[in-house]
């Protein structure tokens, strides 16, 4: 599983691409008003177009790292500036300052240029998590010794690998140094309150979505099914039914899952994450390819970029939504940041949640594993 | 003394990708919950709705600035005592001087690293608090 780190710097990644893509866009906006600078006495719409958007790309080049066109744009920015009258109105240019400042808006033109995206290899690569045999840990919480022994005598010959803790503190400990598959938690610890407990694993990012399977009395237990949606299994422990219950939740995380995005680092990425955690997934680049995909492997879960070539997101929805045969799977919406009014229209046509881009992959996991009843 | 937690933050920048880069960032290594605003004169109305344990104020803003929004947090009573750090590209000292004349706890150089900026602002607060203001 991805640190916190490693989660912001795939999204960072993400956003960086984004922006360089954006950067060519404001330099065919610059183009625009340098053209009209060009045939027109310069007026205030386009003075304070080119200064929005230099004011613009002056702030937030730096923060991706674009120190050079920031600069630029920072020069177009203070060379208004020192026209203004004062700091909150605009400059009246003479034709001759016209001319300067379109040759300002030229080289910025030029330098956005030069961080052509197709050109550059994308950050987001790195982010991507090396790919390691999967084996299945499990985390263990109790002060009772006769969970210990039961758990160390029947998780090993299944594979599992069995770290154990007495309290909520030594659990706490362990999770800072790696991340396990489930997390076997005894709701009676000596130094901390489950609900407590649950609330903090819940309230950070990289720990919200391991599976728990709680363990206590009956009274303890009826109180959590109608708290939480984890699995409860009651003491005292039977071997099968714990086996059993570990087993399900292990199948959960091998369900089949299909991805649809036209992006292919988007596609890299998530796979890598979703592999990680145990599951089959398959990709598909577009939306026609996707349904195909989704008709042939049913998968228990569909994450589906909204727009697309050849098919866009939505109507693969629909196709969904009119087979009865794949209504019932879920489908997570992933909508970029300017379609956010079209969320409503995603979620009416039966999309049981979204996702905005750009997001952090850890998000996404934990909202699949709980459409997939996997976490809480 | 016991340093109170540092949950809500007030992030204040006219420039959205700063936003959603500091946002993510504090977010996801700082665990706080950050509040956006795009502007001066919508900090001074979130300041007191949302009532944020802290808030990060970029200088230069059009219209209601940095100072000019500080200015007016520490003239209403809802929203005087929450601190204010300023982010901003000019660090010289005398200007950091000048930004903690006007009631700035710390200011933060811009373009930040968002890998060390929930540190920073943790460490910050912490100061803040162990000393005596």
């Amino acid at each position: 599983m991805p640190t916190p780190t490693e989660a912001l710097e795939a999204s960072l990644g993400q956003l960086k691409a984004d922006y360089r893509k954006r950067l060519y866009q404001q330099a065919s906006k610059l183009e625009r008003f340098q053209a009209a600078l060009r045939s027109v006495q310069p007026n205030p719409a386009l003075v304070q177009g080119i200064q929005f958007i230099a004011h613009s790309i002056h702030g937030s080049g730096k923060i991706f790292g674009f120190t050079d066109v920031s600069h630029v744009a920072g020069e177009v920015e203070d060379w208004l500036y020192d026209r203004s009258p004062t700091t909150n109105e605009l400059p009246r240019l003479s034709a001759e300052e016209g001319v300067t400042l379109s040759a300002l808006v030229g080289r910025l033109i030029q330098i956005c240029r030069e961080e052509n995206p197709a050109e550059a290899p994308s950050p987001l690569l790195r982010a991507v998590p090396q790919e390691r045999a999967k084996g299945f840990t499990v985390f263990l919480a109790t002060p009772d010794e006769s969970l210990h022994t039961i758990c160390t005598r029947l998780l090993p010959p299944e594979g599992i690998t069995l770290e154990q803790g007495r309290s909520g503190r030594e659990l706490l400990d362990l999770l800072d140094s790696s991340m396990p598959d489930l997390i076997l938690l005894d709701m009676d610890l000596p130094d901390t309150k489950t609900t407590n407990l649950l609330k903090t694993l819940r309230n950070q990012l990289n720990h919200a979505s391991i599976p728990i399977m709680l363990v206590g009395g009956e009274a303890e237990r009826a109180q959590a099914e109608r708290s939480s949606r984890h699995e409860c299994i009651s003491k005292p422990v039977r071997a099968d039914k714990l086996l059993a219950g570990i087993r399900g939740i292990r199948e959960k995380l091998q369900q089949r899952i299909v991805l649809v995005d036209d992006d292919p680092l988007v596609l890299k990425l998530l796979k890598a994450r979703f592999e990680q955690r145990g599951f089959e997934v398959i990709t598909a680049p577009h939306g026609e390819e996707g349904w195909k995909t989704i008709q042939e492997q049913s998968p228990a879960l569909v994450i589906l970029d909204r727009t697309m070539p050849h098919m866009e997101g939505l109507t693969v929805l629909q196709h969904m939504k009119a087979s009865p045969e794949h209504k019932q799977i879920p489908v997570i919406l992933l909508t970029a940041r300017h379609e956010k009014q079209d969320i409503l229209e995603g979620l009416e046509s039966g999309a049981d949640d979204y996702i905005v881009k750009p997001f952090v992959p850890e998000e996404l996991m934990i909202r699949s594993l709980r459409l997939l009843g996997i976490c809480d | 003394m016991t340093v109170p937690a540092l949950n809500r933050i007030l992030l204040v920048d006219d420039e959205e990708d700063i936003r959603t880069v500091a946002k993510l960032s504090l977010e996801a290594l700082g665990g706080f919950t950050v509040i956006e605003c795009p502007s001066g004169q919508a900090a001074a109305e979130m300041a007191s709705q949302e009532k944020p344990d802290l808030i990060l104020l970029d200088v230069m803003m059009p219209g209601m600035d940095g100072p000019a929004t500080l200015r007016h947090l520490r003239d209403h009573s809802s929203t005087k005592a929450i601190p204010v750090i300023f982010m901003t590209a000019k660090v010289q000292p005398q200007e950091v001087t000048a930004y903690k004349n006007l009631g700035a706890i710390a200011v933060v150089a811009k373009p930040f690293d968002p890998m060390t900026l929930a540190r920073e602002i943790k460490e910050i607060w912490e100061d803040w608090h162990a000393n005596p203001h």
